[in-house]
C-alpha cells in the first residue's frame, strides 16, 4: 500500500546565471513499512528530495502525495501541522537541544503535539527502554557519547509514531561500530513498528540495512534496486556495484 | 578571518559592530559628562549669584562612577567579542601560526575599531555636551547658555580614560593568546558542564541567604536604633562599619538570590507539569543559561539598582534639601555660636553682637528684628571640655529665658507663650520622632530643682514643638527648656547666638562680605580663643558659624538641588542604558546560539509564532529577574532613607510629593525597561524569522 507518491517534482534555485536545477523530473513511490535508502554523489539532489518530502522546502513543480494529501501545495501553518503529527526526523548531527535532558529531548514531539503527560510519560519510558537509554534520562546531550546522543534522536524521531521517519545521514558522525548499532536499531523500527522510513546515505554499507536503494544522479533517478530475499552482505555487494557503475558513469 | 582582508576596517567593523556601538556611545557619554566639570564650561566658571563649590565635587564623584560603569560595559562586550574570535584563534595557533603575529593582528584590529569608534564618539559627545549643558542651565537659569564648541581638557581625559582602557583589555586578550593552549581556548566559548550541587550545599546556600538578609535587616534595625540624634553626625567609624556590612550582605544577597533562582529553576523543570508541557523548552533553556550568568545577572542586578537610586533617591534628596531648608532658616540671618572646644567654662564668652550690628548696618542690612539669644547650662555638671567628654558627640540640652524664646517665636511669627511663675517648659523640635517624647513626659507631674529654686511644669502649655529652626539647639540635641529669666540669671552661659529679621531681601554677594566680616571681626574681639583652642592638630576651629544667610542658603540649595536632581537623571540614565546594554547584548548572542535549535524545533513542528514566543519568554526573564531583584534592594534603600529621615520626610512633604518622588522615577524605570525589551524582542523576531525562513525556502 503506498505511503508516499511522487510525481514529476523538480526544484530550481536561483537565476540567470545562479540557476540551478537540484531535482529535474522525481517519480517515486514508497509504501507503507518501507525502508528506502537515497543515494548519490554530493549534488546530486538527494537533500533537496528529502527537504520538499519535510516540506521544508517547496517544489517548482511536480506533486508530493502522503496519505491522500499533496503536500507541495501545504501553507505554512498546514506544514507545520503535517511535519508535526505525521514525520520524525532523524540528522547527521543529532540535533538535541542542549538545555533540555535526554529524556525532555525525546518527548519533545509529543509535548509540541499537546498530548497528556501521563500519556507523555508512559510513551517516553517505553521508547527509552526500547532503544536501551533509560539510564542516560537525566543527562544532558554534552554529557553523552555520539552514539548515545543518535540512540536519543532515534528516540525523539519514532515516539510521536509517524508516518514516515525521514533520516540525513543519520550515521554520518559516527564511527562504524555506533553507525551498525543505529541501523540496527532502525531496522527494529522497520520490522516491529512496521515504520517506513527514507534515509539518505551515501555508504553502501549503512544503505544494504534497506529494502530498496535509489540511486540520484543530476536531479533524475537513474536506478532502483531492491534487496528482495538477499542477505545483507549480498545486498551490499550488489550496491556496491551498482555505485562503482554509477561512479564510472561519472 | 586573521590575515584576510585587514585593511578593510570596515570588514573588522562589521565583525565587531557591537563592541563598535558600545564604544561610540560610552565615548559619546563619557565625553559629554566630564565637560560638565570641565574648568572651562561655563556653567562652572563662576557666577555672581551662585557658588560653584560644592558643585565641583560632587560633579567629580559622579565622573568616577561614570567612568566605572563604562569599563565594566565596555571590558563586559570586549570579552564578549573576543570570546566570538576564541575559535578562530586556537584554529590558526593548531595550524602553527605564530601566536605573536595573531597577538599583533587582533590587537590592530582593536586599535583601528576605537580610533574610528574614539572620533565619531567625540563627535556625539560634542553635542551630547551641547544638550546636557543646554538642559542643566536651562533649569539652573531659566535661559540656555552658550556652551563652548570643544573643551581640551575634557578631550584630553576621555583620550587618556580610553587608551587606559584599551591598552588594559588588549594586554589581557594578548596574554589569554599567547598564554592559552588551543583546547583551553575553543573549551572557553562553551557552557560550562557545571558541578554537580549537593542538596547539603544548596541548603547552605539558602540559610545563606536568609542569614544575608536578616543581617541586613538586623544591620539596618540596630544602626537606626542606636539612640543618637540623627539630626547631627553619625560617627564616622560608626556608619562606616554598619554601611560596608550592610553593602557586603547585600552583594552576598543578592548572588545568592540569584543562584538559588536557577536550583528553583531546575527543581520546578523536573516537576510532570512542567516536564511535559511546552514551558520545559522556556525553563530548560533559562536553567541552562543561568549557569553561565550568575555573575553577569549579579552585576547588571547592582548597576540596576544604582540606577534606580540615581532615578529616584538623587533628585528626592534634591527636594529633601530643598524642603530641609525652609524649615531650618526661619530667621533671615544665623550667627550662632558653639563652646564645643572650649576646656573650661569660664573661658565661654558673653558675646557683645554689636560688631555684627554695625557691620550689617554698614551693608545697608536693614534689621526688621533681631534676639541675643542666651542659652544656659542647666547645671554646671553639664559642662564638659573635649579632653574629658566620654562621646564628642554628646552635647547637654540647654535651657533659656522667657523672653529671649518668646522674642524668637514672634520674629518666626508664633504668638508668644505665658510661662506662670516658678514654671518651665519643653521645647522640642517638630521633625523628629515626638512619641517617645510624648510617651515619656505622658502622665503626672514634672518638675526641677535649679539654682534652688523648684521649677514645675507651666500649666498652660508645657511640651512645645514648633518650629523654631535648626539653630537655636545645642549641637547634636533636638529640644531645650525654657525657665524664668531670673532663674536663668543664676545659671552659667554655654552660648550666645545672634539671630535676625531684615525688612528685605538681601543680594547674595553682600552676604558673602558681611559673612566674612562677622568671621574676621569676631577673631579679632576674641582672640582669647584663638589662642587657646584655635588650633586642635591640624584642624582649625571656628566658635561662631556657620554664619547663615537665608539668601546665600536659598541660593545654595535651589541651585545644587538642581544640579543633583539633573546629574541624579543623568546617572540614571548611564546606568539603565548600561545594564540594559549588557542584558541586551546578552540576550542578542543567546538569540544567535539559539538558532539551530529553533530550526530543529521548526523542523518538527513547531510554529514559528511558539517559537518567538518561547525566545521572548526567555529573554523577559533576563531583564525581569535582575529587575525584580534591583527593585527589592531599591525598597532597603529606600526603607533605609525611611528610618533615617522619616520623621523629617512627613513633616516636609506631608506624604504625596515623597511618595510621587519614589513612584514616578519608578514608573520611569519601569517604562524605559519596557521600550527596551520591546526593541531588542522586534530585533530577535526579525532574526528568528529570517532564519526560519532561510530554512522554509
Amino acid at each position: 500500500m503506498s505511503l508516499l507518491r511522487i510525481n514529476g517534482l523538480g526544484k530550481v534555485y536561483g537565476k540567470g546565471q545562479a540557476y540551478t536545477q537540484a531535482l529535474k523530473q522525481v517519480d517515486l513511490e514508497v509504501n507503507k513499512a518501507d525502508f528506502v535508502a537515497i543515494m548519490g554523489a554530493s549534488g546530486s539532489g538527494k537533500s533537496t528530495l528529502l527537504n520538499l518530502i519535510s516540506t521544508i522546502d517547496k517544489p517548482t513543480h511536480g506533486e508530493i502525495w502522503i496519505n491522500n494529501t499533496n503536500i507541495a501545495k501545504l501553507n505554512n501553518a498546514k506544514a507545520d501541522s503535517f511535519r508535526k503529527n505525521q514525520l520524525g526526523f532523524i540528522f547527521q548531527d543529532f540535533r538535541l537541544l542542549d538545555s533540555l535532558t535526554i529524556l525532555e529531548n525525546i518527548a519533545v514531539p509529543l509535548i509540541i503535539q499537546k498530548r497528556k503527560k501521563i500519556q507523555i510519560e508512559q510513551r517516553t519510558e517505553e521508547v527509552m527502554d526500547m532503544l536501551c537509554i533509560s539510564k542516560l534520562r537525566d543527562k544532558y546531550p554534552y554529557q553523552i557519547s555520539g552514539g548515545e546522543k543518535q540512540r536519543a534522536a532515534c528516540a525523539r524521531a519514532i515516539i510521536a509514531e509517524p508516518e514516515l521517519i525521514l533520516a540525513d545521514e543519520p550515521t554520518g558522525s559516527l564511527d562504524s561500530n555506533n553507525a551498525h548499532n543505529i541501523m540496527g536499531v532502525m531496522t527494529e523500527f522497520n520490522e516491529k513498528l512496521k515504520a517506513t522510513i527514507l534515509m539518505v546515505t551515501h555508504d553502501p554499507m549503512i544503505a544494504s540495512y534497506c529494502k530498496r536503494v535509489i540511486f540520484l544522479k543530476d536531479g533524475n533517478i537513474i536506478n532502483l534496486i531492491e534487496r528482495e530475499n538477499n542477505a545483507q552482505n549480498v545486498f551490499y555487494k550488489i550496491i556496491v556495484e551498482h555505485n562503482s557503475k554509477l561512479q564510472q558513469v561519472i | 578571518m586573521f590575515g584576510t582582508n585587514r585593511h578593510n576596517v570596515f570588514i573588522v567593523i562589521k565583525e565587531n559592530i557591537i563592541y563598535f556601538v558600545t564604544l561610540i556611545i560610552c565615548i559619546a557619554l563619557f565625553y559629554g559628562f566630564v565637560s560638565l566639570g570641565d574648568i572651562k564650561n561655563p556653567l562652572v566658571q563662576g557666577n555672581l549669584e551662585y557658588d560653584f563649590e560644592m558643585y565641583a565635587p560632587m560633579i567629580r564623584y559622579c565622573i568616577y562612577a561614570v567612568s566605572i560603569s563604562i569599563f565594566i560595559l565596555i571590558s563586559y562586550v570586549n570579552s564578549h567579542m573576543f570570546k566570538e574570535k576564541l575559535k578562530e584563534i586556537s584554529i590558526l595557533i593548531t595550524l602553527g601560526m605564530k601566536r605573536s603575529k595573531i597577538a599583533i593582528w587582533y590587537s590592530k584590529d582593536m586599535l583601528s575599531i576605537s580610533a574610528l569608534s574614539f572620533v565619531i564618539g567625540i563627535l556625539f559627545g560634542i553635542g551630547c555636551s551641547y544638550a546636557v549643558n543646554a538642559v542643566i542651565s536651562l533649569i539652573t537659569y531659566g535661559r540656555v547658555i552658550s556652551n563652548n564648541f570643544f573643551y581640551l581638557y575634557s578631550f584630553i581625559e576621555t583620550i587618556v580614560f580610553f587608551i587606559i582602557m584599551y591598552g588594559g583589555m588588549t594586554a589581557i586578550n594578548i596574554i589569554k593568546v599567547m598564554h592559552k593552549k588551543p583546547l583551553e581556548l575553543l573549551n572557553n566559548n562553551k557552557i560550562p558542564d557545571s558541578k554537580k550541587v549537593f542538596p547539603f550545599w544548596k541548603l547552605i546556600e539558602c540559610l545563606l541567604l536568609m542569614g544575608s538578609y536578616s543581617f541586613i535587616g538586623y544591620n539596618l534595625k540596630v544602626y537606626f536604633s542606636i539612640g543618637r540624634n540623627y539630626g547631627g553626625n553619625i560617627p564616622s567609624y560608626e556608619s562606616n562599619k554598619f554601611q560596608f556590612a550592610i553593602f557586603v550582605a547585600i552583594i552576598i544577597a543578592i548572588y545568592l538570590t540569584i543562584k538559588i533562582v536557577n536550583y528553583l529553576l531546575i527543581w520546578i523543570k523536573n516537576y510532570k507539569f512542567v516536564k511535559y508541557d511546552m514551558s520545559v523548552l522556556v525553563i530548560g533553556k533559562l536553567s541552562h543559561r543561568m549557569k553561565s550568568v550568575t555573575r553577569n545577572m549579579l552585576l547588571v542586578s547592582i548597576v540596576l539598582t544604582l540606577a534606580l537610586c540615581g532615578f529616584s533617591l538623587i533628585p528626592l534628596m534634591a527636594e529633601f534639601s530643598n524642603e530641609y531648608m525652609e524649615h531650618r532658616m526661619v530667621f533671615d540671618i544665623n550667627v550662632p555660636f558653639n563652646y564645643d572646644n572650649i576646656e573650661d567654662i569660664h573661658d565661654i564668652p558673653d558675646i557683645d553682637y554689636g560688631f555684627v550690628r554695625n557691620i550689617l548696618t554698614k551693608a545697608n542690612i536693614e534689621i526688621e528684628n533681631e534676639c541675643e539669644l542666651e542659652e544656659y547650662f542647666i547645671w554646671d555638671s553639664d559642662f564638659s571640655g573635649p579632653s574629658v567628654r566620654a562621646n564628642r558627640y554628646d552635647m547637654p540640652r540647654l535651657a533659656m529665658g522667657i523672653t529671649d524664646y518668646n522674642q524668637l517665636r514672634i520674629m518666626a511669627g508664633l504668638e508668644p507663650i505665658n510661662l506662670d511663675f516658678d514654671s518651665f517648659l519643653f521645647h522640642v523640635k517638630d521633625d523628629i520622632d515626638l512619641a517617645q517624647f510624648e510617651e515619656a513626659l505622658n502622665g503626672g507631674t514634672h518638675s526641677l530643682n535649679v539654682a534652688g529654686t523648684l521649677l514645675r511644669q507651666n500649666t498652660s502649655c508645657f511640651f512645645v514643638t514648633e518650629n523654631l529652626g535648626d539653630y537655636i539647639y545645642n549641637t547634636n540635641t533636638d529640644s531645650f527648656l525654657v525657665f524664668p529669666d531670673e532663674v536663668c540669671e543664676k545659671l552659667s552661659i554655654a552660648k550666645k547666638g545672634y539671630f535676625a529679621n531684615t525688612v528685605e531681601k538681601t543680594p547674595y554677594a553682600v552676604c558673602k562680605n558681611a559673612d566674612l566680616e562677622i568671621q574676621n571681626a569676631f577673631e579679632e574681639n576674641y582672640t582669647y580663643l584663638y589662642d587657646r583652642y584655635g588650633n586642635n592638630g591640624n584642624q582649625v576651629i571656628d566658635f561662631i558659624g556657620p554664619i547663615r544667610f537665608r539668601s546665600i542658603e536659598e541660593n545654595d540649595i535651589s541651585f545644587m538641588a538642581i544640579i543633583t536632581k539633573a546629574l541624579g537623571m543623568y546617572i540614571g540614565i548611564i546606568f539603565m542604558l548600561i545594564c540594559m546594554a549588557m542584558v541586551s547584548i546578552k540576550n542578542i548572542i543567546e538569540c544567535n546560539n539559539s538558532i539551530e535549535d529553533y530550526r530543529v524545533l521548526r523542523q518538527i513542528g513547531m510554529s514559528e509564532k511558539q517559537l518567538k514566543r518561547i525566545n521572548m519568554k526567555e529573554n523577559l526573564f533576563f531583564y525581569l529577574l535582575p529587575y525584580a531583584v534591583s527593585i527589592a534592594n531599591f525598597c532597603i534603600i529606600q526603607n533605609t532613607f525611611i528610618m533615617r529621615f522619616g520623621n523629617r520626610a512627613n513633616t516636609y512633604f506631608h506624604g504625596n510629593q515623597y511618595l510621587n518622588g519614589i513612584i514616578v522615577p519608578v514608573i520611569i524605570v519601569s517604562v524605559i525597561l519596557v521600550i527596551y525589551i520591546g526593541t531588542m524582542q522586534i530585533i530577535n523576531f526579525n532574526k528568528i524569522k529570517n532564519s526560519l525562513d532561510n530554512v522554509l525556502e
